[in-house]
């Protein structure tokens, strides 16, 4: 394939997530969560940069609405960190996504994020990002912490 | 089928868009809508599959128009045709492996068992283009690269066909013995037996000797090795198109594209033969 095939879907993608994301606010509203439209591009820009980087393609409906489902009720998220948080959320996926070669649907691996997330890293993004699929997967299932004392 | 043909068409213009449009369908379905995105180098396949079956479906008879409007349906059928080849492939594979010959060969065993693998694992409604299958017995005329996924094999599959229709005009223990005497070890040897029995058949043939006997004595190589010292690399080329239809009717062969199979071999080993 002759294309940088990864550019030829971004165009396509882009105003669609927009629209998507604009909607997820409303969602979002009741816990004081709100992006504007600059934040909603600069989002989308870091999707497809943290997809290039991580060498994946995306279709159809994109993670991040799925990421503001499951992260506006976080008490560690708030209107002055939402942006940073999800767009390193995003790239934390999409690393994840290909360290666990496949092996969790997106909903399993947002719901495994936010119990690591809320629960193990304290709203900590440097912990999770520094964290390996091994060890979210072995940590949200004991509900343990390193020590191996009960959370 | 040629692998790039498709981005060769005229219409290439108006089928990219829609070859993506189905990239998008044939990803979800490859990921069970349980993941939203995939790595490049798998929706790279994915694309190369699309690729390769809709050309199947252009190659038919299948409309530009239809395939815009309709291009999942365009895709299905593209499959029944990929499955009619399937269905083909493994019947003659069945009637190759029915064969006796070279029981004991074992790259052409091996051959056999991975291609009777690739069959199971064969994935035609998302890696069309890719057959699984290693091939390490040698045909006297390869398969071109340009031949991919189930067309490869269809291939191969044929040429082979072509090479043990001409060996098995020849009675078993005689090939074997000729066999020997060219190579001890032939078994274990990853060379083409058909290459060693045609080249035989051959010299004989023309030195006006039993064919049937397919073993080349000392005095007959002298003669074979007085006639091609008297001719040129054109001549040989005349030889071979004067004695191959005789030889092919003497051995009861009358498919042409058998004949010009073996008129392309021959040709290949011009420089063996004449080095006799």
């Amino acid at each position: 394939m002759d294309k940088d095939f990864s550019l030829i879907l971004v165009k396509k993608e882009k105003e669609k997530e927009m629209l998507r994301l604009e909607k997820s606010n409303e969602r979002s509203r009741i816990f004081g969560l709100e992006l504007s439209k600059e934040q909603i591009s600069t989002i989308i820009d870091k999707r497809f940069e943290s997809l290039s980087n991580n060498g994946r393609i995306e279709f159809g409906e994109g993670i991040i609405s799925k990421l503001v489902d499951a992260f506006c009720d976080s008490p560690f998220v708030s209107n002055d960190n939402y942006e940073q948080t999800l767009i390193e959320l995003q790239d934390s996926f999409y690393y994840f996504k290909n360290e666990s070669e496949e092996n969790y649907s997106d909903d399993e691996l947002i719901s495994l994020m936010k119990k690591y997330f809320d629960e193990i890293c304290m709203g900590s993004i440097d912990y999770l990002n520094s964290s390996s699929i091994e060890e979210l997967t072995r940590k949200v299932r004991n509900s343990c912490d390193d020590y191996g004392k009960e959370l | 089928m040629e692998k790039n043909s498709l981005s060769q068409s005229n219409d290439y213009g108006k089928i990219e868009p829609v070859l993506f449009e189905l990239l998008s369908i044939q990803t979800q379905k490859f990921l069970m809508n349980d993941s939203s995105s995939i790595k490049v180098e798998k929706a790279q396949e994915l694309y190369s599959s699309i690729c390769y079956s809709i050309k199947q479906y252009f190659e038919n008879g299948g409309s530009v128009d239809f395939f815009i409007n309709n291009p999942y349906d365009a895709l299905k059928e593209s499959q029944v045709i990929l499955e009619n080849k399937i269905q083909f492939a493994k019947k003659l594979f069945l009637s190759l492996k029915r064969c006796q010959f070279l029981k004991n060969h074992y790259a052409f065993n091996d051959t056999l068992k991975e291609i009777e693998r690739g069959f199971l694992y064969y994935d035609y409604r998302y890696f069309a283009d890719t057959f699984p299958a290693g091939i390490t017995y040698w045909l006297s005329n390869s398969v071109s690269d340009d031949y991919v996924g189930i067309d490869y094999i269809l291939q191969y599959l044929t040429y082979l066909n072509y090479e043990l229709i001409f060996s098995s005009k020849f009675p078993c223990e005689r090939v074997e013995k000729a066999l020997k005497i060219s190579y001890v070890d032939y078994n274990n040897l990853p060379l083409n037996t058909f290459d060693v029995i045609l080249k035989n058949a051959f010299m004989l043939f023309i030195i006006n000797k039993d064919v049937s006997q397919l073993t080349v004595s000392a005095q007959d190589k002298k003669k074979i090795k007085y006639l091609f010292s008297k001719i040129e690399n054109q001549d040989f080329d005349n030889l071979v198109n004067g004695h191959l239809p005789d030889l092919l009717m003497q051995l009861g062969i009358t498919d042409y594209e058998i004949e010009l199979y073996i008129d392309k071999s021959l040709k290949n080993m011009k420089n063996l033969l004449i080095s006799q």
